[in-house]
């Protein structure tokens, strides 16, 4: 893919007077030449700029490679999003391994306990993401690039789903390390631990994929950052509001559907089934009654992040450059 | 092949026509694009990129279609756009660096070329600050140095030096001089002053509401006319009454007065023994007698100052 391709002529558009390397050396030492020289090296292709902008991207989602004041929320938010599974391991280093059994804060419901920090991260840096990109108009900057338009929102979407994968993952791996080394021995540890790491995986990339898709693609739609992080509140907020009416005023079967109306309840049920949570420690009285096979919130998530990506790639096939 | 040609390229938005059936063939070189602010340049630029669809024609740049080849095309080609495009929170460097390897080239490159070019445009110790502390002249040149961040075979600069201060001005166009004749890049620069674009180029495309005015080397454009000015210290009627019984054509332009020559020159020095002879019989003061030059302006002036049949 990213081979050499080099140019169609073999001699320099910028002719003569330069030479790539732009010295030559003699034996009194060497001489440079500051004049402008050309660029004779590989010319990758669009997934190496892809990768670029991934990259410069899940750097920009955490502040790194800007000003200090860009890194206070991403990581005043990761360090909150940590303190429940510090929390939790010092008790179980103070009572015991024995206290797991009744520490509410455990793989399965990380999730439930810490939603509102992962929420919140969305809702603060989605916009970040994308919004600059059209407030300071440096998407004309992106287009006249040798990528296509879908590769911008690609990369985009791309960057924010490995952030908050990276959020949502790291105080599960600081539960499973402290877990692991705190079992009277590593074996031991790992044996009562392991089994938990698909369903970890399974449903941090299940939550990272969903709020990534909502956050990026309510955040492309606007350059001014304060709208988009409202809109994405209100829609956690409304959804989660219509959900709990419905669930009040409807009765019968249609009752246990309303659990596929809220971003809170969708992603609920998916971790409850991956983590094979028992109906009764169902920490959402909607999924709880509702009791949907797996199967249906796995299809209601893949449904709203596509439903997203589509939008998203729509609005980047037609904003203005 | 030219390097750039369009046929009957048509960018129509609802109620506007930004290009109005423009056939234009480019040759390499600093190639100036000028028109009135909406006459259609930016649409124009946009198209060549491949940023933009055309409703109608087509465009080829490097010989690469527009609406096929846009990502090989825009390999090729450095764009600096009119307006700002800058993140105020990255410093030159970081930027630059990024848009080059956007643009294909590998992350060491990238940074050996971004530094190369940050000097080309002047900016030295400032590039390690945030972009959002820097002024409009050094933003613009930013704005340059991330379209040559690749090394691309043309330039496309859309109104360098706008707001920019005459120093600046200045400054952007020795630049864009130096890139066009040192490193051998085609530079497309459009601008809606006349004065500062002939200053760099060496050839003309002047468009005017979408439409192709002209496009020739610049030289062409002010060549000589078929009018002789001359200039009487009075009597200019007399001496058009004068000159119009003899059977040529002639008029009063303000303190001038305007005959037609035969385009063709064959008629020799007829009307210039015509004007003496009349000059010398009725006794008028003489000041100047001399053919005119289109000048620039000439263009985009709608009036025809002289009567049909005459004009160049």
């Amino acid at each position: 893919m990213s081979g050499p391709t080099g140019r169609d002529e073999a001699t320099t558009p910028g002719g003569g007077a330069t030479t790539p390397g732009g010295g030559a050396a003699g034996p009194g030492g060497a001489i440079y030449d500051i004049g402008y020289r050309g660029y004779e090296g590989p010319r990758l292709r669009r997934p190496q700029a892809v990768r670029t902008l991934v990259a410069h991207t899940v750097r920009g989602a955490y502040g790194i490679g800007r000003g200090g004041r860009s890194k206070v929320v991403p990581f005043g938010l990761l360090v909150l999003l940590l303190i429940p599974a510090i929390v939790s391991l010092g008790l179980s280093g103070l009572v015991g391994p024995a206290g797991q059994r009744f520490d509410p804060i455990r793989y399965e419901s990380y999730y439930s306990v810490t939603q509102t920090i992962l929420f919140l991260f969305i809702a603060a840096q989605a916009p970040e993401l994308v919004g600059p990109d059209q407030r300071n108009r440096v998407l004309p900057l992106y287009f006249s690039r040798p990528i296509l338009r879908s590769d911008y929102a690609f990369a985009k979407l791309l960057a924010l789903f490995v952030a908050l994968l990276l959020f949502t993952l790291a105080p599960q791996a600081l539960l499973f390390t402290g877990r692991v080394l705190q079992a009277s021995d590593i074996s031991t540890g790992l044996s009562a631990n392991l089994p938990d790491v698909l369903p970890i995986l399974a449903s941090a990339i299940a939550i990272s994929a969903l709020f990534a898709a909502l956050g990026l693609t309510i955040s492309a739609f606007t350059p001014r950052r304060a709208y988009a992080t409202a809109v994405i509140i209100g829609v956690f907020i409304a959804s989660n509001a219509i959900g709990g009416i419905l669930y009040a005023v409807l009765r019968g079967e249609a009752r246990r559907w309303v659990a596929l109306l809220s971003i809170d309840t969708i992603l609920t049920g998916l971790t409850s089934f991956l983590f094979s949570t028992p109906t009764a420690d169902i920490p959402s009285p909607i999924v709880k009654r509702a009791d949907l096979p797996g199967l249906v919130y796995i299809v209601a998530t893949l449904v709203v992040v596509l439903a997203m990506v589509g939008l998203l790639f729509r609005r980047y096939h037609t904003v203005e450059a | 092949m030219p390097l750039i040609e369009t046929h009957e390229l048509t960018k129509r938005y609802p109620g506007v026509t930004a290009l109005d059936a423009l056939s234009v063939a480019i040759e390499p070189g600093i190639v100036g694009l000028v028109g009135a602010n909406g006459a259609g340049k930016s649409t124009l630029l946009k198209i060549l990129l491949g940023l933009l669809e055309p409703t109608g024609g087509s465009a080829e740049v490097l010989g690469m279609d527009t609406r096929h080849e846009g990502t090989r095309i825009r390999a090729a080609v450095g764009y600096m756009p009119e307006h700002d495009c800058l993140p105020p929170d990255l410093t030159a460097t970081d930027f630059v660096t990024h848009m080059g390897r956007m643009s294909g080239l590998p992350a060491a490159a990238s940074r050996e070329r971004t530094a190369d070019v940050l000097r080309h445009v002047g900016l030295y110790e400032e590039r390690y600050r945030q972009i959002g502390t820097y002024s409009t002249g050094m933003k613009q040149r930013v704005k340059l140095a991330q379209a040559l961040a690749h090394d691309p075979r043309v330039l496309f600069l859309d109104e360098p030096t706008n707001g920019l201060d005459p120093a600046g001005r200045e400054e952007m166009l020795e630049l864009v001089r130096r890139t066009g004749t040192e490193f051998g890049i085609t530079v497309i620069v459009s601008s809606h002053l006349l004065g500062e674009i002939e200053r760099v180029c060496d050839f003309l495309v002047a468009i005017d509401a979408g439409h192709l005015l002209r496009a020739a080397p610049l030289a062409s454009f002010t060549e000589l006319t078929n009018v002789l000015s001359v200039e009487v210290e009075e009597g200019s009627d007399e001496l058009v009454a004068a000159l119009v019984a003899g059977g040529f054509t002639a008029h009063v332009d303000g303190h001038l007065v305007l005959v037609a020559v035969d385009a063709s020159g064959s008629a020799g020095a007829a009307p210039y023994d015509a004007v003496r002879d009349a000059v010398a019989e009725m006794g008028l003061g003489l000041i100047r007698i001399e053919q005119r030059r289109h000048s620039l302006e000439d263009l985009f002036r709608d009036a025809v100052e002289l009567p049909a049949g005459t004009a160049a």
